[in-house]
């Protein structure tokens, strides 16, 4: 049963110069359980695509669905907080909050007591294969892989039962990206996560259940 | 190429190239209109500085001031004490220059109007006619031991009897039968004369004197009764006149004689009967010895009256007489009065002629008669435009120039000078030096100092000054005593003058008044000066703002554009052309913006300063009515400066040499960081456990506050800098507003009736009715007055003698000390300049003896009246006067504290010169200022000071009584007769300075050189009080002003530094955004940091204003600029937290 959808999904923005239609009429079904990965040349709409279903903004025409719902009818800062967590390229963690504040932050969003927090930041950051020192650093003085881990670990703590990954190994050189690939990958297939992956890493897209590619802001087939 | 792309991509920047090229525009146009007012401000201050001279006059306030000529000790002993060196070391001064004059002598020159020996004169006269003949004849007291005197009938003269004539029997003419008969009046027996045999003596008087008792009023008085044995020479019988006579204290009355016949002077001792004396000749000038006029009074046929010369002149002969010319009794002629050389000369002041020189001394008075009348003021500066007569427009040059400091050998003549030698520029005048007597002025003695001076200035004709020279100090390199009061005068810096002048009278002697003349400088001045702080403000603040502004858009158009460098040098671009790229576009924006912002400006400006002189003369526009900064002459202020192109050209300049610096800095700074970073990495572990100080926003806020290093000092070091500001500036504020509190409360303002010009404050003549009405302003608190009486003691008055004796004796009387009665010693003449003297006084006694209305017995309680209200005797009162006397009386006199003495005082009653004895009782000694031995006594002498400041308007009141009997009645005559010689006074308070303008404008009272219907002048001692609130009302104005505008800007400086603290983690808002965080938890999570940050420097801030000030003043300061910062920062952050999520994606770090 697919967890999240998109059907005819449009998306047209207007850039200081011209209009841009990134996306015409994309439609797919997301599975739990599945790691998908969408591939395609830069500017084919990949990242747009993931920005939708991340609920960061609104297809021009077209719907998202999650859960039997468009988020066209939901509330997106609902939405992002609830049902779906985001890995970044560039990590985007908080560069002055410990390792563990930034795990803890989503939850605390969400209403979950900071001793919680706290702990179940530290068993998620046991999960993603980093050592409990690591708690009380900044992300600054982690390497990229171990950011990237971070990040991870900030999704994981969300709960959201879809992960979308933007380039997740981008940034990271081969040893750190096989570790990423294969802890999501593992997310997909042990914990029952539904992992969204945008890349252009062919590795990486090779690991995925489902390969996307994405032409012109178009579906591939 | 490079140079296209570089602007091109730019100018693309669309919003921010716009924003940027109007905020340099806007700031250039500031920095021009700054700089464009300080500059026109700068230049009409220097002009203004050179138009107008500030002068002090230090003079000293002596009983004769404002006598120019005046030999006073006490102001020499002044001038000798003042100390010059500290004077001239003072800040403010450019120079001090003592009073520098000397009487000298131009060959030829003679001046006109008055001069001290202008009517006397040394003249031969010839054709002398019969004599004339006056009534009166005097003889002494000795000549009087043989008791009668008679009147030859027959011829008319008047004759002392040498031998007792037997009986007291008048012989009488029969006509028609051509005999004379005396009647013995006791048997009634006729003897019969012949012409030949009839006695010499045919009218006979006797004199009885004795003192008597009368209770006329209560007092004692003397009497004097003369009985006159009297025939009419008509043939009538004799018959006797018996008259009384009182006198007042002992002084015979002349005019008050029933009998006219005879007259007793007991002044002089002499007794007097009509008669025909010689009383003089006429005859016609021949040979003027001196005159001031010899041409016109040669030839003359003139009036000579012999006065006591004892002259008789012989027909036929030429007398040389030394006399004076006074106005005849027609008053349309002059006659010639012949008198002595001078008193007690033993040589007659005449001499025949006819076959002999005239003796010796005749030439002598001629010489010092022609020296003293044809002098010439000689006055001695270095800056002779400074001199009061020329810095007040009295004299002004009107052709030529002055000579200059040091130089020799020339002179500025005054115009009446050059008129009457027919004198031009360049011509040599001969000036001879005469030194003065040391007590008078014009006693001179010749010095041989001839000077031989080319006139290189001549002034303008001023009516009532003749005969004025004036050289340059080095030439006056002579030595004098001072003469009149004016000590010197100090040369000011215009900017200071005002407090130099409090310092210069902090160091003047007691008694030396320091006046300022600015010539209404600091009035024209005043506004300049504001515009001048606000162009300066405006100035400082625009280049600071111009400073931000370029910073920010360096930043912005060329810092920030390491991406462009970036792929210029992946590109191999040459560093020249990656230069060139970045700075053309932000070289142009910033020129372009900058000269429309500088044109602009430049077009605005005249307007400006016309608009801001207005504003700041209307905000300068002080009530001067009355006010003593109003003495002097004001001169129209200057205008020649105009608005220069200069201050626009400077700020481009500035502002785009700004721009290009900055650029080039950014430039330099984002090239350098292209480059890859070399050595350590510096990490910091963050310190403890993480804070679990609070939830969602507030922690997250707190979080980043903690951990935002040297970003999170800026906000605190911002917020504690402006916080101290503004709780300082707020408490000074509020301490300016209770100092403006306590000065209306606290400040003293006295006030005086001065003479016309402003000079004097004392010699004058204020009626009650003028005190009365300034006292019923009801805005003054107290009332200071004064009015004197010559007094001398009995055995110290000489014995006068002759035929002026009665003059003589009026005219010594009238230079006598005074006895004065105030009710202050504050409004002692003696005083009213200096500082209270010390009184030593007699035990129990203090100043408020001088007030208490039962002091003493008042002269109206003491006098005897007339029906008509004259006063008709005075008796002897029987208390005695408390007075307090300077210590050299006491010891001249051999008196001491408690000692009693009997003074006679002379006072003017409707017109009639009164004498008056009292006892008085030293109470109090003190060391006397001037050369007058004056006495104080109660002002109860003379009248209550409750008729000048009780409910009860005496003058008002209806005449009770007519026959004057009663106190009310005489309080009535007493009060219209009352002329205060010194009047000042209090205000309530100084609040009440205003009303009290209103009051004397709308009353006609004249102000100084400006006549009002009612020329009782009054000036008020309001000088510092002005200004000092003037001054504080315009630093209210200007906070009150100031701190709306700086709560703006602190609204504004609290979205500029969060925006920039914020704008560079604009990625945080997007990952909180993308977190699902709400926008409020997200707009919070900043905004509280941000206001945690501000609230930390604001907290430091207040703490050390604790230090400084009551909170109360500060703290509402602190709190609205607390809360405009967090108004910035909220919106700072609502905007930066309007970052598109989709940046999370597509932006790369």
């Amino acid at each position: 049963m697919a967890i999240l959808e998109l059907r005819d999904v449009r998306y047209t923005y207007q850039t200081q110069y011209q209009k841009v239609e990134a996306l015409k009429g994309v439609s797919h079904s997301f599975e739990a359980g599945k790691v998908y990965a969408i591939v395609g040349r830069s500017g084919s709409g990949k990242t747009t695509l993931l920005s939708l279903m991340a609920g960061l903004d609104l297809p021009t025409s077209g719907q998202v669905i999650c859960g039997g719902k468009s988020t066209a009818e939901m509330k997106l800062e609902r939405y992002r907080r609830e049902q779906v967590a985001v890995i970044y390229q560039s990590f985007r963690l908080f560069p002055l909050l410990t390792v563990a504040e930034n795990v803890m932050y989503p939850m605390e969003l969400r209403g979950i007591s900071p001793r919680k927090a706290k702990k179940r930041a530290a068993e998620l950051i046991a999960k993603v294969g980093l050592p409990e020192s690591a708690l009380d650093r900044y992300p600054t003085m982690l390497s990229g892989g171990e950011q990237q881990r971070v990040a991870i670990a900030r999704a994981l703590g969300m709960e959201t039962g879809i992960l979308l990954a933007d380039e997740p190994t981008g940034n990271l050189d081969t040893a750190n990206s096989e570790i990423i690939s294969s802890l999501l990958c593992e997310l997909a297939h042990k914990d029952g996560y539904c992992v969204v992956i945008v890349t252009h890493d062919m590795g990486l897209a090779a690991k995925a259940d489902c390969v996307i590619e994405l032409r012109d802001g178009e579906v591939k087939e | 190429m490079t140079f296209k792309y570089g602007i091109r991509s730019t100018l693309r920047a669309k919003g921010r190239s716009i924003l940027f090229a109007l905020l340099i525009a806007v700031i250039c146009l500031a920095l021009t209109l700054g700089a464009g007012m300080w500059f026109y401000c700068s230049q009409q201050l220097e002009i203004l500085d050179e138009s107008y001279t500030s002068v002090a006059l230090l003079e000293y306030m002596g009983a004769d001031y404002p006598n120019a000529d005046a030999a006073d000790s006490y102001a020499r002993a002044a001038a000798a004490e003042l100390d010059t060196q500290a004077l001239e070391e003072l800040e403010g001064v450019d120079f001090w220059e003592e009073n520098k004059r000397k009487i000298g002598y131009i060959d030829g020159y003679v001046p006109g109007g008055d001069a001290p020996y202008e009517d006397y004169a040394l003249v031969e006269f010839t054709q002398f006619s019969e004599n004339t003949t006056l009534g009166t004849v005097y003889f002494t007291e000795e000549e009087m031991a043989a008791p009668y005197i008679a009147i030859n009938a027959t011829n008319n003269t008047a004759k002392l009897c040498t031998e007792t004539v037997s009986s007291d029997w008048v012989p009488y003419f029969i006509e028609s039968e051509g005999k004379y008969l005396q009647q013995d009046f006791e048997t009634g027996v006729y003897t019969e004369f012949t012409e030949e045999e009839l006695p010499t003596y045919n009218i006979c008087s006797k004199h009885h004197y004795y003192k008597g008792t009368d209770t006329w009023g209560g007092t004692v008085a003397y009497y004097y009764e003369i009985v006159d044995y009297f025939v009419y020479s008509d043939g009538e019988y004799g018959h006797v006149i018996t008259s009384r006579q009182e006198s007042f204290y002992g002084r015979y009355i002349p005019n008050q004689l029933i009998c006219k016949t005879y007259t007793y002077d007991p002044a002089t001792g002499l007794y007097g009967g009509e008669g025909k004396v010689v009383a003089g000749y006429s005859a016609i000038s021949n040979n003027v010895l001196y005159s001031r006029n010899s041409a016109e009074k040669t030839n003359k046929y003139t009036a000579i009256e012999i006065g006591d010369s004892g002259f008789v002149a012989e027909r036929g002969r030429r007398y040389t007489l030394h006399g004076k010319y006074v106005l005849s009794d027609t008053g349309n002629d002059f006659k010639f009065l012949i008198t002595d050389f001078y008193e007690g000369c033993p040589i007659v002041p005449y001499q025949d002629t006819t076959t002999e020189e005239p003796a010796p001394i005749f030439e002598e008075y001629a010489a010092l008669y022609a020296n003293a009348n044809n002098n010439v003021a000689i006055e001695a500066s270095d800056d002779i435009a400074s001199l009061e007569l020329f810095h007040q427009n009295v004299f002004r040059l009107e052709q030529g120039r002055f000579p200059n400091a040091g130089e020799r050998s020339v002179c500025v003549v005054s115009g009446d000078i050059a008129r009457q030698l027919e004198l031009q520029l360049g011509d040599i005048v001969s000036l001879e030096l005469f030194d003065s007597a040391a007590d008078s002025r014009f006693l001179l003695s010749a010095t041989g100092d001839i000077r031989a001076l080319e006139i290189v200035g001549i002034t303008n004709r001023v009516d009532g000054y003749y005969g004025n020279v004036w050289i340059s100090a080095a030439e006056g390199d002579f030595e004098e005593e001072l003469f009149g009061y004016q000590l010197g005068r100090v040369g000011l810096d215009n900017a200071s003058a005002a407090e130099t002048v409090e310092a210069i009278q902090a160091l003047c002697p007691d008694g030396v008044r320091v006046t300022l003349f600015d010539q209404g400088y600091a009035a024209a001045a005043r506004p300049i000066e504001t515009m001048l702080n606000v162009a300066s403000a405006v100035s400082v603040v625009s280049a600071l703002g111009a400073l931000v502004v370029i910073f920010l858009f360096a930043y912005l158009f060329v810092g920030r554009q390491r991406e462009s460098v970036n792929v210029l040098v992946s590109l191999g671009t040459p560093g020249g052309k990656i230069n060139l790229w970045l700075l053309s576009g932000a070289v142009l924006i910033s020129g372009i913006s900058s000269a429309l912002g500088a044109l602009a400006g430049n077009f605005a400006l005249g307007r400006l300063i016309e608009l801001a002189i207005n504003a700041a003369s209307s905000m300068y526009v002080v009530d001067s009515r009355f006010s003593e900064s109003a003495v002097g002459i004001v001169r129209e202020a200057v205008s020649q400066g105009s608005a220069s192109s200069l201050p626009a050209l400077v700020a481009f300049i500035f502002v785009f040499i700004l721009s290009l610096i900055f650029c080039w800095i950014f430039l330099a700074i984002a090239r350098k960081t292209t480059a890859p970073k070399r050595g350590k990495l510096s990490v910091r572990l963050p310190r403890g456990k993480s804070s679990c100080g609070g939830r969602g926003a507030l922690r997250f806020a707190f979080l980043s506050a903690r951990r935002g290093g040297w970003r999170s000092t800026v906000v605190p070091i911002v917020a504690l800098v402006l916080s101290l500001f503004l709780g300082i500036l707020a408490s000074a504020s509020s301490a300016w507003e209770e100092q403006m509190d306590s000065l209306y409360r606290d400040a003293e303002i006295t006030g005086r009736v001065v003479s016309l010009n402003g000079r004097s404050s004392s010699n004058l003549t204020v009626s009650a009715d003028a005190a009365r009405s300034i006292w019923k302003s009801g805005d003054i608190e107290s009332v200071g007055m004064a009015l004197g009486f010559n007094y001398w003691l009995s055995e110290e008055i000489p014995d006068f003698k002759g035929l002026f004796a009665e003059e003589n004796r009026s005219n010594w009387i009238s230079v006598q000390p005074d006895i004065v009665a105030l009710n202050t010693l504050s409004a002692a003449p003696e005083f009213i300049h200096s500082r209270k003297p010390d009184v030593e006084w007699l035990k129990g006694w203090d100043e408020s003896f001088l007030a208490d209305p039962d002091a003493c017995s008042s002269l109206a309680e003491t006098m005897s009246f007339r029906e008509e209200g004259t006063i008709l005797n005075a008796e002897k009162s029987a208390d005695t006067v408390a007075c307090i006397a300077p210590k050299a009386f006491l010891e001249s006199h051999g008196l001491s504290l408690g000692d009693e003495f009997e003074a006679n005082l002379t006072m003017s009653f409707n017109s009639e010169m009164i004498e008056h004895s009292r006892v008085f009782k030293i109470v109090g000694f003190f060391t006397q200022l001037g050369e007058d031995a004056n006495l104080y006594v109660p002002l109860s002498l003379w009248c209550d000071e409750s008729w000048i400041t009780g409910e009860e308007d005496i003058a008002g009141k209806e005449q009770q009584d007519s026959s004057i009997s009663s106190v009310e009645s005489r309080n009535q005559h007493f009060y219209r007769a009352t002329r205060f010689s010194t009047l000042i006074f209090s205000l309530s308070s100084a609040s009440r300075l205003e009303s009290m303008r209103d009051f004397l404008t709308d009353s006609g009272f004249s102000q100084v050189g400006k006549t009002g219907s009612d020329r009782t002048t009054v000036l008020l001692y309001d000088r510092s009080f002005v200004e000092t609130v003037s001054g504080l009302n315009r630093y209210i104005s200007f906070s009150q002003l100031l701190f709306p505008a700086l709560f703006v800007l602190v609204a504004l400086l609290g979205f500029i530094i969060s925006w920039l603290m914020v704008s560079s983690r604009r990625m945080e808002f997007a990952i909180l955004r993308g977190l699902g965080a709400s926008k409020s938890r997200v707009f919070f999570s900043f905004f509280l940091e941000q206001a945690l940050l501000c609230l930390t420097g604001s907290v430091l801030g207040s703490v050390l204003l604790l230090f400084a000030a009551s909170p109360v003043t500060w703290l509402p300061s602190v709190a609205i600029f607390i809360l405009c910062y967090f108004l910035g920062a909220a919106l700072s952050v609502a905007v930066v937290g309007r970052t598109h999520l989709m940046s999370l994606l597509s932006e790369r770090e």
